[in-house]
């Protein structure tokens, strides 16, 4: 009773007390009145005297426990070390409550206020664990194409093998003057084609009409061919070859970002789509060595400007190796032909 | 359209840094992509936010840097800011000297500069 009346008179009670069990080192909480009486005296808890005090004077004090974990409890034991040190904290963590108390500010606002402190300050001192860190990269997005690319033109070079990637869109002739090559230099060397397309095995048949290998990636919706697809089907080609042409998919975009670890790439456009190509899809022109002018026997009926065209493929690539021709009336083949042919004897004298 | 298997890619490697890093969460994510690249900015930013739905970045930003086509002159050795690729003045060789043997140093990279990440 004499203790209710002691709670009535403060705005704040810490009831202070060892606890046999519960966390180390100690535990601080609120507490609220609660009506549990038991008959023995001697064990009101400060819940059931906040009871009290509220019923009887009408305050509710601000009431904590501050339960320091103790470890022995017999009669005339000191102190344990252990027990010391919950102690010593204990009272560090009260003297910090107590420096931060002001008439109008409740304990638990100083609670609020001191852990908000403690973790600023491990913010300050370990900025990385708990906010935001930034990760230098500096990586190829493609690198994973181009290594796969960098080992089949290993793989190229070792057999021997010269290797065209053949960028157009579609409908310019690619095909076709495929089909115009391949008969041509098929009596000399052993020729393979790979076929990329969205659907369909429909070049790699005409290919195949001419007696030649071919072997179709379809990339059903890709709009590009990449060198992972072609390392799919790699094993398949013979060893032995002397060309392996790439018909990519008709795309004069898409396919220019993927190197497919061809040994040159050839860029066609034909004369039906008009002579300002090669600024609008600059791209497939530069990463290209050879220009192939196609449809050319189209010239006389359509206005083109063939020196327009040539010049300004020059402009954005003056490496570029232009060739016009028409597989329709056999332009410009021969000289593709030879032209294909001496890169190949080239190389090889050079790897021999 | 080939956006959408280049943000493929990015993602395998934002997905190898996040678990070589520890991240628990990726915030943002920062890439370049040269002029001359084929890579059309618009189309890799809608790419990018389709793709990371349900993935470590799904909350992630992305910030896009496109980088400006340079060259180096083999003749003269300068350095050479190119005009826009659109211009009509743009021509693939040495404004100095005029030499063709100039190589592309920059305006072809898609990278992916850098990450930001949670580790808790």
């Amino acid at each position: 009773m004499e203790d209710a009346i002691l709670f009535s008179e403060h705005e704040a009670v810490v009831v202070v007390d060892a606890l046999k069990t519960g966390e180390e080192p100690f535990i601080f909480k609120k507490i609220k009145p609660i009506k549990n009486f038991s008959f023995t005296t001697h064990a009101v808890s400060p819940e059931a005297v906040a009871y009290l005090c509220r019923t009887l004077y009408r305050k509710s004090p601000e009431l904590y426990i501050l339960g320091l974990r103790g470890y022995n409890f017999e009669v005339g034991e000191n102190l344990s070390p252990k027990a010391q040190q919950n102690l010593k904290e204990a009272l560090s963590f009260f003297v910090k409550i107590l420096k931060n108390v002001t008439p109008d500010r409740k304990i638990s606002a100083i609670i609020k206020y001191l852990k908000e402190k403690s973790l600023k300050k491990e913010k300050r001192e370990n900025p990385m664990e708990k906010s935001k860190k930034e990760v230098l990269v500096l990586e190829d997005i493609l690198g994973s194409n181009k290594k796969v690319a960098t080992s089949i033109r290993k793989k190229l070079e070792e057999h021997g093998i010269l290797a065209v990637n053949l960028l157009s869109s579609p409908g310019s002739g690619k095909t076709t003057l495929l089909e115009k090559i391949g008969l041509r230099l098929k009596e000399k060397y052993r020729i393979g084609v790979i076929e990329g397309d969205i659907e369909t095995e429909r070049d790699a048949e005409r290919i195949r009409k001419l007696g030649l290998p071919a072997w179709q990636i379809t990339t059903h919706g890709a709009c590009h061919l990449e060198a992972k697809m072609l390392a799919k089907i790699f094993d398949q080609i013979p060893a032995d070859l002397d060309f392996l042409f790439i018909e990519n998919v008709g795309n004069l975009v898409c396919p220019a970002s993927f190197d497919l670890g061809e040994t040159l790439r050839f860029v066609l456009l034909s004369v039906p789509e008009g002579d300002d190509k090669p600024k609008k899809y600059p791209e497939a022109f530069i990463t290209s060595q050879v220009f192939v002018l196609t449809k050319c026997d189209l010239l006389p009926y359509l206005p083109f400007n063939v020196e327009r065209v040539v010049k300004e493929a020059l402009e954005i690539n003056p490496k570029l190796k232009v060739f016009k021709s028409s597989a329709l009336n056999g332009e410009g083949i021969e000289e593709l032909c030879s032209f294909l042919e001496s890169e190949l004897e080239q190389r090889r004298a050079k790897n021999a | 359209m080939h956006e959408m298997s280049i943000v493929a890619d990015l993602f395998t490697i934002i997905e190898e840094q996040a678990q070589q890093t520890g991240a628990k969460k990726v915030t943002k994510v920062k890439v370049l992509i040269g002029e001359l690249s084929g890579v059309v900015p618009e189309l890799f930013r809608s790419a990018f936010h389709s793709y990371k739905k349900g993935t470590i970045a799904d909350k992630a930003k992305l910030e896009i840097k496109v980088t400006r086509i340079k060259f180096k002159c083999h003749n003269c050795g300068k350095e050479i800011k190119s005009k826009d690729i659109s211009s009509p003045d743009f021509s693939y060789a040495c404004p100095f000297c005029g030499s063709k043997e100039v190589e592309l140093t920059s305006g072809r990279e898609i990278y992916l500069e850098k990450l930001e990440i949670e580790t808790s």
